[in-house]
C-alpha cells in the first residue's frame, strides 16, 4: 500500500517539486560473500561473487574461483561437487524434481556456509500482456502477468521480465491473495513520456522480452520478497544462508516465455 | 483543553474577568511567567505566535508554527508533525479540548488539520508533564479550542490559495449561551473540474469545529466541543484514498468558592484511514482506525500557598491495525482496551524564591480479549494463537509515573529549574520513514508488545532583562526510553497482517541542550532558538545490538523569528529555519542477484542528509473599515524566499548499464509565493 501511496503522492506533487544528484561519502566495508544459487528442472547453477564499493562499477575482480560447491539430496543420497566455468559460476548436472529438497554447501577458505531448498509444481500462466493505464496527463505502462495458482498448497512465485537478456523488472507473490484461483502481478514499465523521449529504461519496438517465472519454495520467496521491500525499509534482506553469506538459494520449477515487444500492441485500459 | 484557560482564570479574576479566554493565555504567557512558572519544559504558546509566522501556500499553521519553538523539530517539509527532545511525532500525545487525536495532517500532512480562528491557545509539555496528563513517551501537547462571544455576533471569512474559511460566533441566549462555529475546504479540486485530464480525479480537505459555551451560573459551565476533518484524494476510480478524524467533548466545569475547580469531561474521537486501489483488474483496500470514549475527571484545590490536582480518567481504546482486502483474501487485526489512570499532583510555594511540583500518576492498560492473540518465536513466526473471552483482560500493563518540578527563584530576574518525570505510552505507530503518514500502522500494549516508558531528567537557567524587554533560557536534558520498537530487518509495513510478527523492542536514549533568546517588545520582537541533540536506538537483533542513530536524530537546530510593526497597517514577519542534515540509512556496499544491484547496509542510519535551511517572509495590511465594525487584512508570503531545494527523499538508483550508483535528492517545494485575504466582522 505504501508503495502506490508513495508512487501517487509523487506524482502529485511532481507539480512543486524537483529532483537533483548529490554527492555521498560511502562508508566503505570488508567484502562479503554473496551466492545466487539455482537448481531447476535443467540443472543446478551457483554464482559466487564478493560485495563491490558503492562507487565501483565493474564486477571484474569479485567473482569467486576458489570456491568448493556441494549440492546433495538426502531423499536419493545423491551428492555432486559443482563444476567452476567462469565469472564465479559452478555448474552441475543434477536436476531438480517437484517435491525433493536440496541442500546445499558451500566452502570458501575456512568458511561453509549452508542452505537447503525444495522444489514446488510448475507454475502456468494464463496471460502476459502490457497495458496503458493514464493517471492524469501521463499514460504508465503496465505489463500484466496473470498465473494459475498451483491447487491446495502454499504456493509462491518469483517472476522476472528480462528485456534484451537483460533483467528488467521482477517481483515476487503468494498465493494468498486468491488461493486456487488466478492471481496478478503488475509491473510498472515506464512512462509514454519516456517512450517518446527514447529514456534507456523504457521499453522500445523490437525489444526481445522474456518472461520467467518460477515456481519457488516459502524460503526462496522470505528472501527475496525481503530484498524486494528493503529499499522502503532501508534493511538487508534475511538471511538465506548460515554463517553469513549474502543471496539465496532456490530450487526452482521455470517456465519461459518470449516476446517481441510492438509499442502498437499494447492494450488501451 | 477547557481547563486551561478557566483554570488560568480562576488564579487570576482580574484579568479575566470580561475578556475573551484566548486573552487568557496571552497574558499569562510572558516573560515573567517563564521565569517563574514551575514546570521546567512547559510552553503556554500565545495564539499571535502561532499565526504571526510566515505561511506555506499562505495557509496559517499552527503546528508549522509550534515547529519554530526551541526543543521542537518539524519532521520534513510535508508533515506538519513535530518531534521533541529527540522523540519521535508518533511518541506525542495530541489532546483536542481533552481528546486525543491522531494524524493532524491534511494532504498526507502538508498542512495541519486546526483551523487558527478555532483555537484558543496550547500547552506544549516538552516530556516533563504534569501528573494530569498521560499517554505519551515523548511530548504532551493540549490544544484548547475557543469559545464564541457572548455580548454580540460577528466572524470572519478568508480566502487563500488553496482554502477558504469562515466563522461565526456569537450568543445563542446573551451572555449565557456562545456559539462558535469555524469551516475550512480546501478548493484545488473545483478548477481540476476545468482540466480534462484532471475532472475525474479528486484532491480537497475540510474541517469543521464547533464550540458551544453555555454558563449556567456563576459558579457551573458547561462545554460542549465537536471536530472534523476529512481528506479524499482519488485518482478517477483507480485510487481513492481517506482519512478522517472526528473529535468530541462534552466538559463541565465547576468553580468551588475560592479558586478550587472540578472538571468533568465525557469525551471521544476517532481517527479512521480508507485507502482502495483498483488498477487493470487488481483491487486492493486498507482499512484501519484508532478509536476512544472514555470520562476524565480533574479535582483543583487551592489553599494558600498549595496546589492539589487529583483525578482519574476511563478510556475504552479501539485499534485497527490494519484490515486488508487483496482480491479474495480478507485479513484483519483489531483489538481493543481498556485504559485506566489516576493522578495525584501537589504544588507547593513555600517563598517567593522557591516553588515545587510533585506528583504521580498510575495507569492500567489491559488488553482485551476477543480476538486472537498470539506467541512468536526470534524470527517472528507464530507459535501459539489463543483466544480469550470478549472484553476480558488478557493482559494488564501497570505502570507508576512519578513526576517532580522545582523552581528555585533568587530575584524577579532570573531562576533555576529542575525536573524529572517518567511517562508511558499504550498506542505504538508503526512506520517506514521518519515521518508520518496517514498510513501508519498502529498497535496497543499487548502479551508482546510492552509499554513504552520514558524517563527524563532537566534543568534549566532562565533570565529576563529588569523590564522583561528580553528574555533567554538555556535547558538541558537526557531521556531514556524502555520498549521502542523498530523493525526487523527485511520486514515492512506490510509483510504481515500481525504487527508485533515485524518489530523488535529495544532502548532509546537522547540527550541535548535548548538555547532560546527573546524580544518581548517594541516594534521588533521575535526569538532566537538553538537545538544541540542526540537520538540513539538500540535493539537486539538490529546492528548487532549496537547504539545507533534514530531516524530522527539531526545534530543543530537554529530558528529565528521576527516580526516587525511598520506602522499601525503593516506588519512584517520573517522565519529563518537552518537544520543540520537528518540521519538517513545508505548502502556501504552493493552487489548483484537476479540482474539487479542489492545494496548492502551496514548501518542503520548512519548517513547524514545535507543541512537544511530556508527563509520565509510575509508582510501583512490591516485595516478597520466601516468605523471599526470590520477588518480587512491581506496577507502577501513568500515560502522559501531564497529558493534552496532542500532533501525531502534521498534514493539510490543502479542500473544494470553499468552507470554506477546514483543518490537522488527529491525536494518538495523551491519558492512558494502566497497571497490571502481575510475580513473580520
Amino acid at each position: 500500500m505504501k508503495k502506490y501511496y508513495i508512487f501517487f503522492f509523487s506524482a502529485i506533487l511532481t507539480l512543486f517539486s524537483c529532483e537533483k544528484e548529490i554527492a555521498l561519502d560511502y562508508h566503505q566495508v570488508n567484502p562479503l560473500y554473496v551466492a545466487e544459487a539455482t537448481i531447476t528442472q535443467d540443472g543446478t547453477k551457483v554464482q559466487i561473487t564478493t560485495t563491490q564499493d558503492v562507487t565501483v562499477n565493474t564486477r571484474d575482480g569479485h567473482y569467486v574461483e576458489d570456491a568448493k560447491v556441494v549440492i546433495s539430496s538426502k531423499k536419493d543420497y545423491y551428492e555432486e561437487e559443482l563444476k567452476y566455468t567462469r565469472n564465479g559460476i559452478y555448474t552441475g548436472a543434477l536436476k531438480g524434481e517437484p517435491g525433493y529438497t536440496y541442500d546445499l554447501d558451500i566452502y570458501i577458505g575456512d568458511k561453509h556456509f549452508t542452505s537447503s531448498s525444495t522444489m514446488p509444481e510448475a507454475p502456468m500462466v494464463n496471460s502476459f500482456r502490457f497495458a496503458w493505464m493514464k493517471m492524469m496527463s501521463q499514460r504508465f505502462l503496465f505489463g500484466d502477468l496473470r498465473v494459475q495458482d498451483t491447487p491446495d498448497q502454499n504456493s509462491y512465485y518469483f517472476m522476472h521480465i528480462y528485456r534484451n537478456n537483460v533483467g528488467y523488472r521482477w517481483a515476487v507473490m503468494t498465493d494468498e491473495k486468491n488461493r486456487n484461483g488466478e492471481l496478478q502481478q503488475l509491473f510498472q514499465c515506464t512512462t509514454e513520456k519516456k517512450m517518446d523521449e527514447g529514456d534507456s529504461d523504457a521499453l522500445r519496438d523490437g525489444d526481445n522480452i522474456r518472461l520467467e517465472v518460477r515456481a519457488i519454495d516459502k524460503r526462496s520467496y522470505d528472501y527475496l520478497y525481503s530484498m524486494q521491500v528493503m529499499d522502503n525499509a532501508g534493511t538487508n534482506p534475511i538471511a538465506n544462508f548460515t554463517g553469513g553469506l549474502l543471496g539465496y538459494f532456490s530450487a526452482c520449477n521455470v517456465v519461459n516465455y518470449q516476446y517481441t515487444f510492438r509499442r502498437s500492441e499494447i492494450q488501451e485500459e | 483543553m477547557a481547563l486551561l484557560p478557566l483554570t488560568a482564570g480562576a488564579q487570576d479574576t482580574t484579568t479575566v474577568k470580561g475578556q475573551q479566554l484566548q486573552e487568557v493565555i496571552v497574558n499569562a504567557n510572558n516573560a515573567q511567567r517563564r521565569i517563574g512558572a514551575v514546570q521546567i519544559g512547559a510552553e503556554q504558546i500565545q495564539m499571535k505566535e502561532l499565526t504571526s509566522a510566515p505561511a506555506l501556500f499562505g495557509e496559517v499553521d499552527v503546528m508549522r508554527a509550534l515547529q519554530l519553538l526551541p526543543g521542537v523539530k518539524a519532521e520534513s517539509d510535508a508533515s506538519s508533525s513535530f518531534q521533541v527532545r529527540g522523540g519521535t511525532a508518533a511518541q506525542n500525545t495530541i489532546l483536542y479540548d481533552e481528546a486525543p487525536v491522531y494524524n493532524i495532517g491534511h494532504l498526507a500532512g502538508l498542512f495541519s488539520t486546526f483551523n487558527d480562528n478555532a483555537l484558543a491557545g496550547a500547552t506544549l509539555y516538552k516530556g516533563l508533564v504534569p501528573a494530569q496528563y498521560g499517554g505519551a513517551s515523548s511530548a504532551v501537547l493540549d490544544i484548547a479550542s475557543r469559545t464564541g462571544r457572548t455580548d454580540r455576533w460577528g466572524g470572519n471569512a478568508s480566502i487563500g490559495l488553496l482554502s477558504a474559511k469562515g466563522s461565526i460566533e456569537g450568543p445563542i441566549v446573551k451572555d449565557k449561551l456562545g456559539l462558535l462555529f469555524n469551516v475550512r475546504r480546501s478548493y484545488v479540486d473545483l478548477f481540476m473540474k476545468m482540466i480534462d485530464d484532471y475532472r475525474d480525479n479528486s484532491l480537497y480537505f475540510f474541517d469543521a469545529n464547533l464550540k458551544l459555551d453555555y454558563k449556567m451560573n456563576n459558579r457551573n459551565r458547561l462545554f460542549l466541543s465537536f471536530f472534523a476533518s476529512h481528506d479524499k484524494t482519488a485518482l478517477s476510480d483507480m485510487v481513492d484514498m481517506q482519512w478522517t478524524n472526528l473529535v468530541g467533548s462534552l466538559s463541565w466545569l465547576h468553580q468551588f468558592r475560592g479558586q478550587s475547580t472540578s472538571q468533568t469531561t465525557l469525551f471521544a474521537s476517532s481517527y479512521d484511514t480508507d485507502n482502495g486501489i483498483n488498477i487493470l483488474g487488481m483491487n486492493i483496500a486498507y482499512l484501519g482506525h484508532i478509536r476512544h470514549a472514555g470520562l476524565h475527571h480533574n479535582f483543583r484545590f487551592v489553599w494558600k500557598r498549595h496546589e492539589l490536582n487529583a483525578g482519574l480518567q476511563t478510556m475504552l481504546t479501539d485499534v485497527k491495525s490494519a484490515e486488508w482486502t487483496r482480491w479474495m483474501n480478507h485479513e484483519k487485526e483489531q483489538r481493543k482496551a481498556w485504559d485506566n489512570s489516576a493522578w495525584l499532583n501537589w504544588q507547593f510555594t513555600p517563598s517567593k524564591q522557591w516553588s515545587f511540583s510533585a506528583g504521580v500518576r498510575f495507569n492500567a492498560f489491559s488488553a482485551l480479549g476477543g480476538p486472537y492473540y498470539y506467541d512468536i518465536d526470534e524470527k517472528g513466526n507464530i507459535t501459539w494463537l489463543y483466544k480469550r473471552t470478549k472484553n476480558m483482560p488478557v493482559k494488564t500493563h501497570i505502570t507508576i509515573e512519578p513526576r517532580v518540578s522545582m523552581v528555585f527563584q533568587p530575584t524577579e530576574q532570573w531562576s533555576v529549574k529542575a525536573g524529572y518525570s517518567r511517562t508511558s505510552q499504550n498506542i505504538h505507530a508503526l512506520r517506514s520513514q521518519s515521518t508520518t503518514t496517514p498510513f501508519d500502522r498502529y498497535t496497543i500494549s499487548t502479551n508482546l508488545v510492552k509499554p513504552e516508558v520514558a524517563d527524563q531528567w532537566s534543568l534549566g537557567f532562565f533570565y529576563m532583562t529588569p523590564q522583561q524587554d528580553y528574555d533567554f533560557s538555556l535547558e538541558g536534558y537526557y531521556r531514556h526510553v524502555d520498549n521502542v520498537l523498530d523493525y526487523r530487518d527485511g520486514i515492512s509495513f506490510a509483510s504481515a497482517i500481525e504487527i508485533e510478527r515485524l518489530v523488535l523492542a529495544g532502548e532509546g536514549r537522547g540527550y541535548g541542550a535548548e538555547l532560546c533568546a527573546r524580544k518581548n517588545s517594541g516594534r521588533l520582537t521575535g526569538w532566537l532558538s538553538y537545538t544541540l541533540s542526540w537520538s540513539q536506538t538500540r535493539i537486539d537483533g538490529i546492528s548487532q545490538g549496537q547504539w545507533y542513530d534514530a531516524n530522527n536524530d539531526r545534530r543543530h537546530d537554529i530558528n529565528i523569528v521576527g516580526t516587525y510593526q511598520l506602522n499601525k497597517a503593516w506588519t512584517l514577519n520573517a522565519t529563518w529555519v537552518f537544520n543540520s542534515g537528518q540521519a538517513f540509512t545508505a548502502p556501504s556496499a552493493k552487489y548483484q542477484l537476479v540482474d539487479n544491484y542489492i545494496y548492502y547496509y551496514a548501518e542503520r542510519n548512519g548517513y547524514r542528509a545535507p543541512d537544511y535551511h530556508r527563509l520565509d517572509v510575509s508582510a501583512t495590511w490591516t485595516k478597520k473599515i466601516s468605523k471599526g465594525r470590520l477588518t480587512r487584512e491581506w496577507s502577501f508570503g513568500i515560502y522559501n524566499l531564497y529558493n534552496r531545494y532542500n532533501a525531502y527523499l534521498i534514493r539510490f538508483e543502479d542500473s544494470q548499464y553499468g552507470r554506477g550508483t546514483k543518490a537522488t535528492q527529491y525536494s518538495l517545494f523551491g519558492i512558494v509565493p502566497s497571497v490571502s485575504f481575510n475580513l473580520k466582522f
